[in-house]
């Protein structure tokens, strides 16, 4: 299955394929519960575990209310990798598919 | 005494501002609405304060220009009103926390304290002052409500001067605070909230947008043309020619002052556009031609932007908008753009990157005409045909994606991704949309009238002189080789620097055929920008990239002339 994997990764692993999302995500392989929020289905809840990311994205991301501990509902995801939207607290936040893709949550 | 009115985005500092200064400025349901700063003052028992709307931001680390305002703003203030949205308490808590750290008295006005009532929200005021050591008034801004109270407790302003906490400090203090003074209660959907998780769904939100961009533009339209064709025509051609005529009579119906004053009158019936006098097109096209779609768009633009549609239709256009080397909230700045590019290009300032603003700033002022050109546009070009209307703004659709897609693989530097909040639908009360309106209608009047005077009173003199021959001699290859238009029309193209909507009316004097009129409104909207977009543009960008997009701007207006010439 190894060769399987190393061949189709792209199809299981979202940004793996493209360039402009360098890095990240393949570092995080889904395990149990843990997904990314671009691989989180529509109407899910869970709470957010990590955010893979530098100093800036993390400081953006968490002034919205999105941080570890925090729980979230994703509302929608725009097709062809558009942006991500969840609720968070009473607010709600739309975030880019990237940056969507780097934010680690535990599925209830 | 300086008082800054601060706060996270959207959460209603601009109608506090407006209520405490009496002093008008434009509010909307979207994040970013303010990016620069706006002063007014109150009185405060006897004496005479400074408040200073400062623009929203989430934290005192600033992430784009408007924020770094914001954190300027704070270095000489005296005291702070920290306006929180009170159905969004905990993420408002961190930047009141930030501000507690600060050696500066703060107040809290809790706003949007109505919406904490159905959204089933029950927050303890008395716990919250206690655990923040400040005091807390709870607000209403758009009603009014709670403002008196906040007046009468500014004195009472104090810092209690926190200790300095590490992000995920605060964060914990945040927590504890909310835990003990927040109480929600379940409650169900209301069909606004339905509304508002279908259009930002990817069917749903897409049929949406179609429906709300078609509905603005036919609303536009029929507004603006209903404006004209039942009440200025009217006006102008039944009360005003009479008395057109009658002066012309009585100055001798010829010369120079005449020509000035009245314009050129041909068999005894006054043709408002073509005259050029200043009695003449100088009050028809400004109050005939351009304010009743000034009207009719800013109406529309208003109802857009207090419902909290605007930052939706951000998501649905973000992926667009990143082939474009942008990210979705750049449609805001170019829906502004539309109605004038002067305060679009100010917008751009929600926008986090160099690059970015480069981008969005040189591709609003290509190919984004502004209310007044459009009006121009359907008035004279819609009088051949819709069809060539539509020619014209296809060529700047095509023109804005192609060119934004080049400018997207050139322009160095990086484009960050989109990450907003996205406001809950709001009906504005219709006072507030009028008013708004009325701003942007007052402003369009203040500017645009005694700029147009200015500038026929000018171009009449220049004519006289033969200033304007001399230059379309000078450029007659460029001007008809390339883009098949007579010579003369280059007067246009150099008043354009003023404005474009008497430029375009220039145009109409020299009978031109359908064909050259469209090439003469689309070389007109992409060559350069008027002198206000111009100086805005250099003051935000600087000296060397208002150069660049100078560069682009005038290549691609030839270009596209020259292609429209030759295929038309």
């Amino acid at each position: 299955m190894h060769w399987f994997m190393r061949r189709f990764r792209h199809r299981f692993i979202p940004g793996f394929k493209f360039g402009f999302m360098p890095g990240f995500s393949h570092r995080f392989a889904p395990s149990g519960k843990q997904v990314t929020l671009t691989q989180m289905q529509t109407g899910q809840r869970g709470k957010v575990i990590e955010i893979l990311g530098g100093h800036r994205i993390i400081n953006r991301l968490s002034a919205l209310g999105i941080r570890p501990g925090q729980r979230i509902t994703k509302l929608s995801a725009m097709f062809m990798r558009g942006p991500v939207t969840v609720q968070v607290g009473t607010a709600r936040v739309a975030i880019g598919f990237g940056m969507a893709n780097r934010i680690i949550v535990e599925l209830d | 005494m300086k008082i800054l009115l601060m706060g996270n985005p959207n959460v209603g500092k601009s109608v506090v501002f407006s209520r405490l200064t009496g002093v008008k400025v434009i509010a909307s349901n979207y994040a970013g609405t303010t990016v620069g700063y706006t002063r007014g003052s109150m009185k405060l028992g006897e004496e005479e304060a400074e408040v200073i709307d400062v623009p929203g931001t989430y934290t005192l680390e600033p992430t784009s220009e408007a924020e770094e305002i914001a954190l300027r703003m704070l270095e000489n203030g005296d005291t702070v009103i920290n306006v929180v949205d009170a159905t969004n308490l905990e993420r408002n808590l961190y930047l009141t926390l930030q501000l507690l750290e600060r050696n500066i008295p703060v107040i809290i006005a809790l706003n949007i304290w109505d919406d904490t009532k159905h959204r089933g929200i029950h927050i303890d005021l008395d716990k919250l002052r206690e655990m923040l050591g400040v005091p807390i008034v709870p607000t209403v801004a758009v009603t009014g409500e709670g403002i008196k109270e906040l007046v009468e407790n500014i004195p009472g302003a104090v810092s209690p001067n926190q200790s300095a906490l590490s992000r995920d400090e605060r964060w914990t203090t945040i927590g504890t605070i909310v835990g003990q003074v927040q109480h929600i209660t379940h409650r169900h959907h209301t069909w606004l909230e339905y509304l508002e998780d279908a259009s930002v769904k990817p069917l749903t939100g897409s049929i949406m947008a179609l429906a709300v961009l078609v509905g603005v533009f036919f609303s536009v339209r029929f507004i603006g043309e209903s404006l004209i064709n039942y009440v200025l025509d009217p006006l102008f051609n039944n009360l005003w020619a009479p008395v057109v005529l009658k002066l012309s009579y009585l100055m001798g119906g010829g010369g120079f002052f005449h020509d000035i004053i009245v314009g050129k009158i041909t068999g005894g019936e006054v043709n408002f556009v073509e005259a050029f006098g200043l009695l003449t097109s100088g009050l028809y096209v400004p109050f005939a031609m351009v304010l009743p779609y000034i009207i009719s768009f800013y109406l529309a633009l208003g109802l857009l932007e207090d419902t909290g549609y605007l930052p939706r239709l951000a998501v649905l256009m973000d992926n667009i908008m990143h082939r474009l080397g942008l990210h979705g909230y750049a449609i805001i700045p170019t829906l502004l753009g539309f109605g004038c590019n002067v305060p679009a290009i100010l917008a751009t300032r929600i926008l986090e990157s160099k690059r970015e603003r480069f981008i969005a700033a040189t591709l609003i002022s290509i190919a984004v005409p502004c209310a007044a050109l459009q009006a121009m546009i359907f008035g004279l070009v819609g009088a051949q045909g819709g069809q060539y209307v539509a020619i014209v703004y296809g060529t700047l659709l095509v023109v804005w994606v192609i060119l934004g897609f080049i400018l997207n693989r050139v322009v160095r530097g990086f484009s960050p991704e989109l990450l907003i909040e996205i406001p809950p639908y709001r009906l504005p009360p219709w006072q507030t949309v009028l008013q708004k309106l009325w701003m942007r209608v007052y402003g369009f009047l203040a500017e645009a009238v005694p700029i147009i005077l200015g500038a026929i009173l000018v171009i009449n003199i220049l004519y006289l002189v033969g200033v304007f021959d001399a230059i379309a001699n000078f450029t007659a290859p460029v001007v008809t080789g390339l883009l098949g238009l007579p010579k003369e029309s280059v007067t246009a193209l150099v008043i354009g620097f003023v404005r474009k909507d008497i430029a375009l009316g220039m145009l109409a004097p020299l009978a031109l055929s359908a064909k050259q009129l469209v090439v003469g409104s689309v070389v007109l909207a992409m060559f350069f920008p008027c002198i206000a977009t111009f100086v805005v543009f250099l003051r935000e960008l600087g000296v060397i990239n208002m150069l660049k997009s100078a560069g682009i701007m005038i290549s691609v207006a030839l270009v596209v002339g020259g292609l429209l010439n030759l295929i038309l």
